[in-house]
């Protein structure tokens, strides 16, 4: 079978009766009765990509609404009035860890990284550290609901690499301690999970109940970290077994075409912000998580550094590079490219027809990264963006939103607030806020 | 003698210091405080163990996948399991379940009768008991034959009786009593648990032989043999002088050298066009070289002996001509290489994509060889190096000796940059250089007191280090505990290690620390 474009692939999304039919086949529970006019489900979006930005040059130049998106901005132009753009906070790090894995912990869980007692003499080691409780993926998860998958987990690059069980600077999607979520690479496998139509097959899903079956003992034996442990290997067992014995997760809503498989990581985050948009519309999940590139990513980018970076004479990653040159304009063209892909995805979003909207009306994506600035690990003018609409609960037109020396969880915070309205704080030790960015909030 | 404020500098970087500098004001540790035993609980499979695992259930030379989320035993005992690799743990049950079932003389070996759809079925439950029991290392429950038995019978009855037993072979490779080590002691006096005899008998079997126990070693303990200590060190020896120590040697070597790493190492194709053709080669080979050295010399013989095992793939990493070799082949006549540190593969490992980094191979060796931390940069730090001449290429140690004119970076760099310096003559594949740049390389330098000339000495250094012996012990009960120790510690001391690894593991695998856990977390 030949493989669709990514362009066909959208079309065939929206074909076939027509944007309504794909809309919300929901659900009574989710109409207003009164007033009659569907509540579509709220989404949640966490974007990571790795190594920051530059420090004093993430703020636009003008403040509020119709703010310019240029320099490191400029891939957010043809979305900026569905984008907030945060500047000026501080992430406040302890620095007694790697900054990379600081920096991962604070932003994304609030918190400062663990390492389990059988690893204490290891210490501070990013091989050994892990988060010490959920991603806002996760806790987002929580509050907005699991149609059927509880999130999508996804990454284009691969994760830094370490020798050991240390999940802080190679994951950004936590459940718990050393829990993290498993990325998917490939759009294919994701677009297999959701759409994939296969023979249903009754026999290895009876195998997999065998399996399930033969774990219940065993829980009940185990200390609770342990259970925790397996519950997360039993859930991805129970949802295979669903999907082998049907053969599909049940749509109710039209099947897209595959995505065409690709070598460029731009091309790659859009097909999966294609098939974000799709499983939103589709509600087979809320919660999407993308990590462009992990925390301390040691990648290349051939997208835009075809020849790779030298330094000295010999090719070099963007991280070894930033390090020892600085934001000079190769570097500038790289971080500029990080916000590009993120751009690339709200529009995906944006494009994506839901009632009389679009699914960026009914969705909040929270973009990041670990540190303001990986030149010298510098955590002032925090790289942080909010877009979409939240069904009404993010103020639109996008701001830029200057917060001079304000904690940068405050964002997160307001994420949560947006789906959560009561949500009263968010983070642990230094990272602990209550006040949300009110600005941001209807 | 330093000066103290240049001594503030190194404790702040350094933990512990290095022999040469007393730690003068830092109080003697408190001696009496035991080495905590693991918790109990479970842990994954590795990659490596799950191969060796699936291996060893079947008892048939089939091709096996590797799968797992952690690639080491301390790794494995914490990490969680999630989607992707489930399905791969899926695919990888269901691929070899039909290979065995899909050769008639392979089934007929591995089932022994003639099975029919019922759940009461002879055949069928043998084969269960029998294949079950390797897989969870441990007897099967009534409950559990029954179970299996049932699912063979109903999927067999709506098929064939063969594909019942296949599509239970394939569930038992992906129960999690395969797929965890179930580690979950049993309450024994003081505040400690012990380890039931299944459970230990499988902590032996992959601590000295990398792979579960087979069925002599389940019979002895249902007949009890590891019920007292004298049994446990009968055993203990008897599974020493089998061949499959060697295996086992050879599972924990490649953990302490990370060698899976190497499998999925990425390299510049621009540079090195050859290398992932190359890279599973000399992951092995790798492994094999390190054992060679450890059965010539033990464990200070990994960084010295000059025997390298090449073949023609990984030939011209090692400068040698791929047809002057017909295979396999153990070197020993390469002046630029001695010890496992000069081995292309470590090397590889050590190294980015298409530069070496002097930091990364030093900051190996001070963390995974002599136990020592060294700290992260602090936030704020610029890391910008200064440019040398304008626009003019240099060697690196032109190049990081930059690193040394800011207090701020000497403070770490001074211990990693010059063990990483004396490795600059071999590059990021690890193939032996005399020029960066049209410049020599001056690989010399000095390790914690000790100068080196070239690499070669530098492995040499590295043996006599006063840290490095007490290191490796650390590893080891690292390994077979799931934890990682203070390789200072008395106890790890206690273990007496001259360099002897069988002596060593010998040692571990009749200590306390390995046989009882702490309860977990209720």
């Amino acid at each position: 079978m030949s493989r669709l474009s990514r362009r066909t692939f959208l079309r065939g999304l929206v074909a076939g009766g027509g944007a309504a039919a794909i809309g919300l086949p929901l659900l009574d529970a989710m109409t207003n009765a009164r007033a009659s006019t569907p509540i579509y489900p709220p989404r949640f979006v966490q974007w990571f990509w790795g190594n920051g930005s530059h420090p004093g040059g993430w703020a636009p130049t003008t403040t509020g609404p119709g703010w310019t998106a240029d320099g490191l901005l400029r891939g957010l132009a043809g979305v900026r009035d569905h984008v907030h753009v945060v500047s000026g906070t501080v992430l406040p790090v302890r620095g007694r860890n790697n900054p990379h894995v600081e920096g991962a912990a604070g932003i994304l869980t609030g918190g400062n990284p663990v390492v389990d007692p059988a690893y204490a003499t290891a210490g501070n080691d990013w091989d050994y550290l892990t988060v010490a409780g959920p991603s806002l993926d996760e806790v987002a998860a929580d509050i907005v609901g699991t149609p059927h998958f509880r999130s999508l987990v996804v990454a284009v690059t691969p994760p830094h690499g370490v020798n050991g069980p240390g999940t802080a600077v190679r994951y950004t999607s936590h459940r718990a301690p050393y829990l993290y979520n498993e990325p998917t690479f490939d759009p294919l496998v994701v677009f297999d999970q959701l759409f994939g139509a296969h023979t249903p097959d009754p026999l290895r899903a009876s195998v997999l109940d065998a399996v399930l079956a033969d774990a219940k003992d065993l829980e009940r034996r185990l200390g609770a970290a342990d259970r925790e442990r397996l519950g997360v290997h039993l859930d991805a067992v129970r949802d295979l077994e669903v999907r082998v014995r049907s053969g599909s997760v049940g749509l109710q809503c039209d099947r897209p075409s595959p995505p065409l498989s690709t070598e460029s990581y731009r091309e790659r985050a859009k097909l999966f912000a294609d098939l974000a948009a799709a499983a939103f519309v589709c509600d087979l999940t809320r919660v999407f998580s993308m990590e462009f590139s992990s925390p301390a990513s040691h990648e290349g980018y051939p997208d835009i550094f075809p020849g790779a970076l030298m330094f000295n004479g010999s090719p070099t990653s963007f991280h070894e590079y930033e390090h020892n040159v600085g934001y000079d304009e190769a570097v500038l063209t790289g971080l500029t490219y990080f916000v590009d892909v993120l751009g690339d995805f709200i529009a995906a979003l944006r494009d994506m027809p839901e009632g009389e909207g679009t699914v960026l009306d009914h969705a909040l994506v929270f973009g990041t990264s670990e540190v303001a600035g990986g030149q010298d690990h510098a955590f002032h003018d925090f790289p942080l963006i909010i877009a979409g609409g939240a069904n009404g609960r993010i103020r639109q037109p996008g701001t830029h939103v200057a917060l001079p020396g304000g904690i940068a969880t405050r964002v997160p915070l307001t994420c949560l607030r947006a789906l959560q309205p009561d949500r009263e704080a968010w983070g642990t030790e230094q990272y602990r806020v209550t006040e949300a960015v009110g600005e941001l909030l209807v | 003698m330093p000066s103290l404020s240049v001594f503030a500098l190194l404790a702040a970087c350094l933990d512990p210091a290095p022999a040469d500098v007393p730690p003068a004001d830092v109080d003697p540790p408190d001696v009496a405080a035991p080495l905590r035993p693991a918790p109990a609980g479970l842990r994954t499979l590795t990659p490596a163990q799950y191969e060796a695992s699936v291996r060893a259930v079947l008892d048939l030379d089939v091709p096996v996948a590797r799968v797992g989320a952690w690639a080491t035993s301390v790794a494995a005992a914490q990490g969680g399991v999630g989607g992707p690799t489930v399905m791969a743990y899926e695919d990888a049950a269901r691929e070899v379940a039909a290979w065995v079932f899909g050769d008639e003389a392979l089934r007929d070996a591995l089932v022994g009768c003639t099975p029919v759809a019922a759940p009461d079925d002879v055949c069928t439950r043998a084969f269960l008991e029998r294949v079950g029991r390797r897989a969870f290392r441990r007897a099967l429950d009534a409950a559990e034959v029954d179970r299996w038995a049932g699912l063979a019978a109903s999927t067999g009855a709506a098929s064939d009786p063969w594909m019942g037993l296949q599509l239970a072979l394939s569930g038992l490779l992906q129960s999690p009593h395969f797929l965890y080590r179930v580690e979950l002691g049993e309450p024994e006096e003081e505040d400690r648990l012990r380890y039931t005899d299944a459970e230990l008998a499988t902590r032996l079997a992959y601590l000295l032989w990398g792979r579960p126990p087979d069925d002599a070693l389940l019979d002895a303990v249902d007949a009890g043999a590891l019920s007292t200590d004298e049994g446990v060190a009968y055993e203990v020896d008897r599974m020493l002088a089998s061949p499959w120590a060697e295996d086992g040697v050879a599972a924990f070597l490649a953990e302490l050298l990370q060698v899976d790493a190497l499998r999925e190492l990425a390299k510049d194709p621009a540079l090195y066009p050859d290398f992932p053709a190359q890279r599973d080669a000399l992951a092995v080979q790798l492994v094999d070289t390190a054992a060679a050295a450890v059965a010539y010399g033990g464990l200070q013989a990994l960084w010295t002996t000059p025997v390298m095992v090449v073949d023609p793939v990984t030939a011209p990493l090692f400068g040698i001509p791929p047809s002057s070799l017909t295979g396999l082949t153990q070197v020993d006549v390469l002046p630029q290489r001695a010890g496992v540190l000069t081995h292309p593969g470590l090397l590889a490992i050590h190294a980015y994509p298409g530069k070496t980094s002097p930091a990364l191979r030093g900051l190996y060796v001070r963390k995974q060889l002599l136990c020592q931390e060294i700290q992260p940069p602090p936030p704020g730090v610029s890391t910008v190096l200064p440019e040398p001449v304008e626009g003019d290429l240099v060697t690196t140690r032109e190049l990081v000796s930059l690193h040394q004119t800011q207090p701020a970076c000497a403070a770490c760099h001074r211990y990693m940059d010059p063990i990483g310096l004396g490795l600059e003559a071999y590059d990021a594949v690890g193939q032996w250089r005399e020029t960066q740049n049209g410049l020599e390389i001056d690989p010399s330098g000095d390790l914690d007191g000790a100068s080196f000339a070239d690499a070669v000495a530098l492995g040499a250094a590295l043996a006599d280090h006063p840290r490095l012996l007490p290191c490796l012990a650390g590893h080891i009960v690292a390994y077979a505990d799931g934890v990682t120790v203070d390789a200072a510690h008395p106890e790890i001391a206690g273990l007496g290690s001259d360099g002897d690894l069988r002596r060593l593991l010998r040692a571990v695998a009749l200590s306390d620390m390995f046989r009882y856990a702490w309860e977990p977390t209720p």
